[in-house]
């Protein structure tokens, strides 16, 4: 299990789950030279411990436990997978 | 004082200041005794191993480098709801620490070192004792014939300020934690956070300082609403000031921090310099293997790899619940407190050959030391 950022956080990049993270499993920091370039923020799934801090401060209510991910943000999961592939 | 055998610490983690910042090496003896297991971590996982242990009539101790037992459960969400904890339709994550530690803790009388960071083991011989498992730990040397590593995701240290040596500073006017309100009197403080613990220090300094600044990388504040408004009405009152959106640049001072330069969090905008008596980080925790990586174990994709009695391949050293990986491991409170019964089993058959693998059924042989003799009447 893991969770996973949406496509809510585009446009946003709060970077408040990046702050409360336990693990830095949020990528890219606002310190990391990708941050510009990317359009929004993603999970590595083989740090995160499910311990649900990201998602009860996000202001953009962007991020889902993987298996509460909404349907039509389903690609979500793969975007996030991939960015650490 | 050591808050040892305490249940839990206050919310603001206070630390004991005669040890000094974490990290630091006491190279006396933990306690001065040796006993049956060491008990690496006071999460779910290392409260039950206390209790098997406690059921095999072993002597154990805990170390746990928090400042409160729970591990995860207190120190990332004690107030959610857990659904999936045997015999529980749903807990709270600090009322299930809080079973766990009664029925363990609570009936055995084990011996817990808060604020202690395992960092290195060694074995060595004991006069009395023969080869023994030495843990040197921020607070001294434990010795005992086992250890069981049932250390989570490895021990939580405070966030460090990005782009700021802490090491340089740690001491001289740099603390993540806050030993003892009353060392701020009359003094310039800056806190450097947004969550509530940082906004609980800003308004518990409010009358005690002569200055608290507040700073946070936005404009808006994590914490508790409740302690949010206190941070308004002190803001309004002149107690405290903030100085957001901004981020700490540089620490200027000679033996110990005259003034820290803040930046806007943003580019662009000029910097500010402060005249700061003490600075105090409060960006939450992390966690990390760290030093228990480097303890001559498999280490796989941050887990240490045991086989099937939770053996970690280092002699007399078990490891149990998130810590742990082997084929086909899941990770649950659920699974992490049966492996600690397996962890805590094998242990006592590698410290005391002639003993069953196989625990005795509680509902024949009772509960050693409350309802049956507290010393083994046989081999145990």
């Amino acid at each position: 299990m893991t969770y996973v950022i949406t496509s809510l956080c585009i446009g946003s990049k709060d970077t408040s789950c990046v702050e409360v993270c336990p693990v830095d499993a949020i990528h890219p920091a606002p310190e990391d030279e990708r941050f510009d370039d990317m359009e929004q923020l993603f999970i590595d799934p083989g740090l995160c411990i499910n311990c649900d801090a990201c998602r009860t401060v996000c202001p953009n209510e962007a991020i889902y436990a993987r298996a509460a991910v909404p349907p039509e943000e389903a690609s979500s999961i793969q975007r996030n997978a991939a960015f650490y592939a | 004082m050591r808050e040892t055998g305490t249940f839990g610490a206050d919310d603001h983690g206070t630390i004991d200041p005669g040890t000094g910042e974490p990290g630091a090496v006491n190279l006396g003896a933990g306690d001065g005794e040796v006993r049956d297991i060491t008990i690496i971590g006071a999460g779910p996982t290392g409260l039950s191993a206390a209790f098997w242990a406690g059921m095999r009539r072993a002597s154990c101790r805990i170390v746990d480098s928090l400042p409160a037992i729970g591990g995860q459960l207190t120190a990332l969400y004690p107030d959610k709801w857990i659904y999936d904890v045997p015999g529980y339709r749903r807990i709270k994550a600090r009322e299930l620490v809080e079973r766990l530690a009664e029925q363990s803790l609570g009936q055995f009388a084990t011996p817990v070192h808060l604020s202690t960071t395992a960092l290195a083991v060694s074995r060595r011989s004991h006069p009395a004792n023969g080869q023994v498992v030495a843990v040197e730990t921020s607070s001294g040397i434990f010795l005992s014939r086992a250890v069981i590593v049932a250390a989570g995701h490895g021990a939580f240290t405070p966030r460090p300020l990005p782009g700021i040596d802490a090491e340089k500073w740690t001491g001289r006017g740099l603390t993540f934690f806050v030993p003892d309100k009353a060392r701020f009197a009359g003094r310039r403080v800056m806190i450097v956070g947004g969550g509530d613990s940082a906004c609980d220090w800003a308004v518990e300094l409010k009358d005690i300082a002569r200055d608290v600044v507040l700073v946070h990388r936005r404009e808006q504040f994590r914490a508790h609403q409740h302690t949010v408004d206190q941070i308004g009405a002190a803001v309004a009152e002149g107690k405290v000031r903030l100085a957001v959106p901004r981020v700490v640049k540089a620490i200027d001072g000679e033996r110990t921090i005259t003034g820290v330069t803040l930046a806007p969090a943003s580019k662009g905008g000029a910097p500010s310099r402060h005249d700061v008596d003490d600075l105090i980080v409060q960006l939450g925790f992390v966690t990390a293997l760290g030093p228990l990586a480097c303890w001559g174990f498999r280490v796989e994709d941050g887990s240490i790899a045991v086989d099937e009695r939770m053996w970690t391949g280092v002699p007399d050293i078990f490891a149990c619940g998130d810590v742990a990986t082997r084929p086909g491991k899941i990770k649950l409170i659920a699974t992490g407190l049966g492996e600690a019964a397996s962890a805590v089993a094998h242990a006592m058959a590698a410290i005391r050959p002639q003993s069953e693998l196989q625990p005795e059924h509680s509902t024949t042989a009772g509960l050693p030391g409350v309802t049956a003799p507290a010393t083994a009447t046989s081999p145990a």
